[in-house]
């Protein structure tokens, strides 16, 4: 009776003692933000570990999230296009086109809101959007998770991350969204002209590349800052080459889509889309929210040539008067081989943002 | 055997219970905080963005965007309250900042109207994400590092047209900067108010009425209409941030 005594003490102390989600050692993940970048925000319910950007990185290449297991998150993000569409408009699973361009998926995690007319607020609010919507993934989260929850191996690795069993839509966003927060590009010849600039300290690397960069870039450099050249820097500039705004940059007289406008029901949006950045801005053709653009001369033109006024136009546009910048044929020139200098290959290519495959 | 089940329940129950962590107390001490609040006026009616107003010229103008700093905020014994603040009207509404401080030790407050040339040309992304100055917050306050911030942007649309038909074509582009044109700021004889067991608060009003006819010092907005602080601007520059400067006082 004694000894039957002393086994129950012992595991009533171990049960007591016993610490909850057992199994449950998620690793911090470091991220590799460049030294000229800001620190990055994580949002405190979802910090970065190792597991969770694992398992993210397999979610966005997943196509069961579709409705009918061909499409991904990276359909309309591929890596070769600097994780966007080189259509002007993304087709969902059931044939039916959008109505604005694939946005270039870079830098994410210092950005605050998300898509052309910022409807989301958070980068796992984004991520809500697609799969249920019905002109691009078409699938329920309700089904899509079922899928999800059918395969043993994503069971175990949603455990891992998460330290509880279950999956469900919110996991699957912050999974991914940690995905997200890792793609950073900041080594391209752009940023070593940056940091030489501004007397930043410079790799081996960069001062490897810093003889490379030619004359015509640097005056397209010039160029892309000046008031009275292309006036670029009031809504590109800095580290992460945009601002976080909403702008009407001249398109349209009269507006076929709403923008920002339709979010907010304030007329003075009307017209009003969100600044991209122009990181890779070479590899992200097309142009614009409606992809209108085909190529960065399109581009150049329209701010050269092309701008339309409009009531809600931003008073940014100074060059209104003239219908834009007015640069010539050598300065447009110069401007592009600029632009060309914001092409990250090394982010491109990186292994850590391609698909893992099983 | 009676008395062993006892001791076993007993054993158990404490076994149970003893090794639960006590939850960390991590409600921090009441600390005394003070928080300063701008309303934009026209004259001495609150004013909104995107609001027609009326200049004493007769032109109907709204201001679309109202954002300068204050920087290196500090009371006549050199105690610092905070070292910089944004405000931001259409993003921020009337809130200007919160700091840890006393009523009693900030009776004044001195400090720049821009922000600080010991500031101005640091690294935008190495300050930390809360403060005003890092470029997450600064956003479009900044140009590429040098010269450094802007310490102002007013913007507005102006129909300088008197005909009685709306047409806001006429754009204002005010973008302020560079360590020339910095404006020492000073406020004395402060009263703050008590709003609850801890915090105080200094409300203060920017009268942009007074921003565009400040005694003599007057913008013609039809005419004076655009500078970001370049060669050839500077008689307009230095008067729209002293105008800006002056135009803010306790509400």
């Amino acid at each position: 009776m004694r000894s039957l005594l002393v086994i129950f003490i012992g595991l009533a102390l171990f049960l007591s003692c016993r610490k909850d989600n057992v199994g449950y050692e998620p690793s911090p993940y470091e991220l590799e933000i460049p030294s000229h970048f800001p620190d990055m925000i994580i949002p405190k319910d979802n910090p970065m570990t190792v597991e969770g950007v694992a398992l993210g990185r397999k979610l966005f290449y997943e196509e069961m999230l579709s409705g009918d297991n061909t499409m991904s998150c990276a359909s309309c993000h591929a890596p070769v296009n600097s994780f966007t569409d080189p259509n002007q408009f993304s087709t969902g699973i059931d044939g039916i086109q959008g109505n604005r361009n694939s946005m270039a998926l870079v830098n994410l995690g210092w950005q605050k809101f998300f898509f052309w007319d910022g409807r989301a607020g958070s980068l796992e609010q984004q991520i809500l959007g697609p799969v249920p919507n019905p002109i691009e993934m078409h699938q329920s989260w309700k089904d899509a998770v079922a899928k999800l929850d059918q395969d043993v191996n994503y069971r175990n690795l949603f455990y891992k991350a998460f330290g509880e069993p279950g999956i469900d839509s919110l996991k699957v966003t912050k999974a991914i969204a940690q995905f997200i927060r890792t793609m950073i590009s900041g080594e391209s010849k752009y940023d070593v002209m940056y940091k030489f600039e501004n007397s930043l300290p410079l790799s081996s690397n960069d001062q490897a590349i810093l003889p490379t960069v030619t004359p015509e870039e640097w005056a397209g450099y010039d160029l892309f800052k000046s008031l009275n050249g292309a006036d670029c820097l009031h809504c590109h500039s800095g580290v992460l080459m945009h601002i976080n705004k909403f702008s009407n940059n001249g398109m349209d007289a009269s507006f076929t889509d709403p923008g920002r406008g339709g979010i907010t029901g304030n007329p003075n949006d009307m017209g009003r889309f969100k600044i991209p950045t122009l990181r890779n801005i070479a590899l992200t053709a097309p142009y614009m929210h409606d992809g209108r653009f085909a190529n960065l001369d399109q581009v150049i033109d329209h701010y050269s040539t092309g701008l339309v006024s409009s009531p809600t136009i931003d008073p940014l546009m100074e060059h209104l008067a003239t219908a834009g910048v007015q640069l010539d044929v050598q300065e447009r020139d110069l401007l592009k081989k600029f632009l060309m200098t914001l092409t990250d290959y090394n982010f491109v290519n990186n292994p850590k943002f391609q698909d893992p495959g099983e | 055997m009676r008395n062993l089940l006892n001791i076993f329940i007993g054993l158990v129950f404490f076994s149970l219970s003893s090794c639960k962590e006590d939850p960390v107390k991590t409600v921090p001490d009441p600390m005394d905080e003070l928080k300063v609040t701008i309303q934009p006026t026209f004259g001495s009616t609150a004013l909104q963005l995107d609001q027609t107003v009326y200049t004493n010229e007769g032109y109907a103008i709204q201001f679309t965007d109202i954002r300068f700093y204050l920087t290196s905020l500090k009371n006549s014994s050199g105690k610092q309250l905070t070292q910089a603040a944004l405000f931001d009207y259409r993003n921020n509404g009337t809130a200007l900042f919160n700091a840890p401080g006393k009523p009693a030790d900030f009776p004044s407050l001195l400090g720049y109207f821009g922000v600080d040339s010991s500031l101005n040309h640091d690294d935008p992304t190495a300050f930390p994400t809360t403060n005003p100055l890092n470029i997450l917050i600064a956003n479009d306050m900044h140009w590429d590092w040098n010269p450094g911030y802007i310490f102002l942007k007013i913007e507005a649309k102006v129909d300088t047209l008197t005909d009685g038909i709306d047409n806001f074509n006429h754009y204002v582009v005010f973008h302020v900067g560079a360590d020339a044109w910095l404006q020492p700021w000073s406020l004395s004889g402060i009263t703050w108010s008590q709003t609850s067991q801890y915090l105080h608060t200094l409300p203060l009003k920017l009268d942009m009425q007074k921003f565009l006819q400040n005694g003599a010092q007057t913008i013609d907005v039809k005419t004076e209409h655009s500078s970001h602080s370049l060669a050839g601007e500077e008689a307009l520059s230095i008067k729209v941030i002293q105008n800006l400067r002056d135009a803010l006082s306790p509400l």
